[in-house]
């Protein structure tokens, strides 16, 4: 199972005649049981890129296929643009463009209710939703517009975690989060991972992607240069690309000047790294 | 000579929780100081007292030897400028250059030198090919680099960054930090409060205070906060990666000296 795009094009302005297109030929297959980064520089396209997939922004050419769904520019063709939703959910790079309601619960509880819940059902899914990001009753009537940047974001994600989508995708998720609540959230996600839910996480944080993803995509100037595990894209590619190395990977870079033996180790965290040097002094 | 004086400030949005209590502090001309804090501890709410966006309870404020009082806050508000956690809630103008103008216009400077000023920090930032395109236009990581260059345009006397990096790539980030670091090295009367929840760049500044209900619970250079390791624990704060790799190795009684990643493995292995 996998989300595959075919020569997919999108421009903001597809009828200028000197069209500038936002991302470009874009052939990517992202697995359904892996977690998937998707990364790049500002403006390189991954926040465009991901709206496709659940046809908030039509393609301009080509095509988005998962499941049994297709998203194209016809249309008539995305009939299913609700169900599509449904399975996928994606929350915003600025929870600003998500929020709307007047009280934090009538905002949460509105996915689920646009699906098809009833009030109840819907009244108990916002509310496990936003205790799983720390937000409690005391702010269930106040305005999601008047909370702070980290509170709103965590109504942001609760408001798409209560739609329970089977492919959830998040645009830089931790950005404005404290340290505690991007651990916080890191639990959710390996919650969400274990009863079966696509994790793709848009994100400038490589640690992230190299301790959490198992997958990465990489954007530059609207197009893929690089699809496959973070592993191979740190170990050769990633200055190709501008990224920042993971803490993990400069710490065996630094090591393997003294020892190249931990070249070919399997070490993935700074405790093994350490213990590595342990025993290489003894 | 400070540039901001707050004394026993208190403030509340609603009756049933204070923001802030009693708070008191010093920011000294020049510093480059850090705001930390949870989410919901009160950080933004202080910046907007300081530009008299919201009035406090009670306490005083002085901005560069100025009163904050209704008829200083124009005045003030020349001196501070603050760039805001969602870069949209700041944008007016219908295109990029409008909106790094728009403060000009305020000051009565001369078109001409307006445009030139417009253009010189859309480059510092790297947005020059912009600057015709409408600010909702933009990515995430443009709009902040664009409301960056707006506010520097001003060239307030006292920056205030709420979360101005936060969508940024690490390169991006890295040449603003740079920028600001350039900024204060020509200006160093220059004064910088950065709120961040990312430790690497709270540990370039010059002082960190910590905002924990209401109050400030730390005040201390970054090398002490990261060091009280009580504290840290306390705080649930992730630690400079520097920091941290010190810290593990001194728990495995290894060599732990030196300021970068490159010199700390050169001194395991040559202890
Ligand atoms: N509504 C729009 N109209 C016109 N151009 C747009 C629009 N939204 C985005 N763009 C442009 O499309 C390109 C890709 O933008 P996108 O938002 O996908 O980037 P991104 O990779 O998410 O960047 P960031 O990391 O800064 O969020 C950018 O050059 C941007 O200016
Ligand atoms: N307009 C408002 N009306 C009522 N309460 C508010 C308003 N704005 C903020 N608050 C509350 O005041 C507290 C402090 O908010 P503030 O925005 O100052 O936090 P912050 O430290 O900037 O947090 P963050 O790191 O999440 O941005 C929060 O609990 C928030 O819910
Ligand atoms: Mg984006
Ligand atoms: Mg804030």
């Amino acid at each position: 199972m996998s989300l595959r795009t075919n020569s997919l094009f999108f421009s903001y302005t597809p009828k200028n005649k000197d069209k500038i297109y936002a991302i470009r030929d874009i052939n990517i297959d992202i697995p359904l049981d892996k977690t998937t980064a998707i990364v790049g520089k500002t403006g390189s396209g991954k926040s465009t890129l991901i709206q496709t997939f659940n046809a908030l922004l039509l393609p301009t050419e080509g095509s988005v296929e998962v499941a049994n769904f297709v998203v194209t520019n016809n249309r008539r063709k995305n009939k299913a643009n609700k169900d599509l939703r449904k399975y996928i959910g994606i929350v915003f790079q600025f929870p600003e463009y998500q929020l709307f309601e007047e009280t934090v619960l009538t905002d949460v509880k509105f996915g689920p209710k646009n699906f098809g819940d009833s009030d109840e059902v819907a009244t108990k899914k916002a509310k496990v939703a936003l205790s799983m990001l720390g937000i409690d009753e005391s702010y269930y009537e106040r305005s999601p517009f008047e909370l702070s940047g980290g509170e709103r974001r965590k109504v942001a994600l609760a408001g798409i975690l209560a739609i329970d989508p089977d492919i959830i995708i998040f645009d830089e998720p931790t950005a404005g989060l404290d340290n505690k609540s991007v651990d916080e959230l890191l639990d959710i996600f390996t919650n969400l991972r274990k009863i079966g839910k696509t994790i793709i996480v848009v994100t400038h944080d490589m640690n992230l992607v190299y301790d959490f993803c198992e997958n990465v995509v990489v954007l530059e100037n609207g197009q893929v240069v690089y699809q496959g595990s973070p592993k191979s894209l740190f170990s050769c590619n990633s200055q190709l690309f501008s990224l920042n190395l993971p803490n993990i990977v400069k710490i065996i870079y630094e090591i393997s000047k003294y020892n190249s033996n931990i070249s070919n180790s399997n070490i993935k965290t700074l405790e093994e790294a350490i213990q590595f040097i342990k025993e290489v002094k003894k | 000579m400070n540039a901001i004086e707050i004394r026993n400030l208190n403030f509340s949005y609603t009756s049933d929780k204070k923001i802030l209590k009693n708070l008191s502090l010093d920011i000294k001309r020049g510093s480059f100081v850090s705001l930390l804090g949870n989410n919901g501890s009160g950080k933004t709410t202080l910046t907007k007292l300081l530009v008299g966006l919201l009035s406090p309870d009670s306490g005083e404020i002085s901005v560069e030897g100025v009163l904050l009082e209704k008829k200083t806050i124009n005045e003030i508000r020349k001196n501070v400028v603050i760039v805001f956690q969602n870069p949209d809630n700041q944008f007016i103008g219908a295109t990029v250059e409008d909106d790094i103008a728009f403060g000009l216009e305020n000051r009565q400077i001369p078109r001409d030198e307006m445009l030139k000023i417009v253009s010189k920090y859309a480059s510092l930032v790297d947005m020059s090919d912009f600057i015709n395109r409408e600010p909702s236009s933009l990515s995430g990581g443009q709009k902040q680099r664009v409301a960056i260059a707006g506010a520097l345009a001003l060239s307030p006397k006292i920056l205030i960054l709420d979360e101005s990096t936060a969508m940024l790539d690490p390169k991006g980030k890295s040449e603003i930090i740079s920028l600001i670091q350039d900024l204060r090295k020509n200006m160093p009367e220059l004064t910088i409060i950065s709120i961040t929840h990312d430790m690497e760049e709270a540990a370039l500044s010059d002082r960190i205070l910590y905002l924990k209900n209401g109050e400030i619970v730390a005040d201390d250079s970054p090398d002490n906060l990261f060091l009280n390791e009580k504290f840290v624990e306390e705080n649930h704060i992730k630690l400079p990666f520097i920091y941290l790799l010190k810290k593990e190795l001194n728990k495995q009684l290894l060599s732990s000296s030196g300021n970068t990643i490159e010199e700390v493995i050169k001194n395991v292995f040559k202890n």
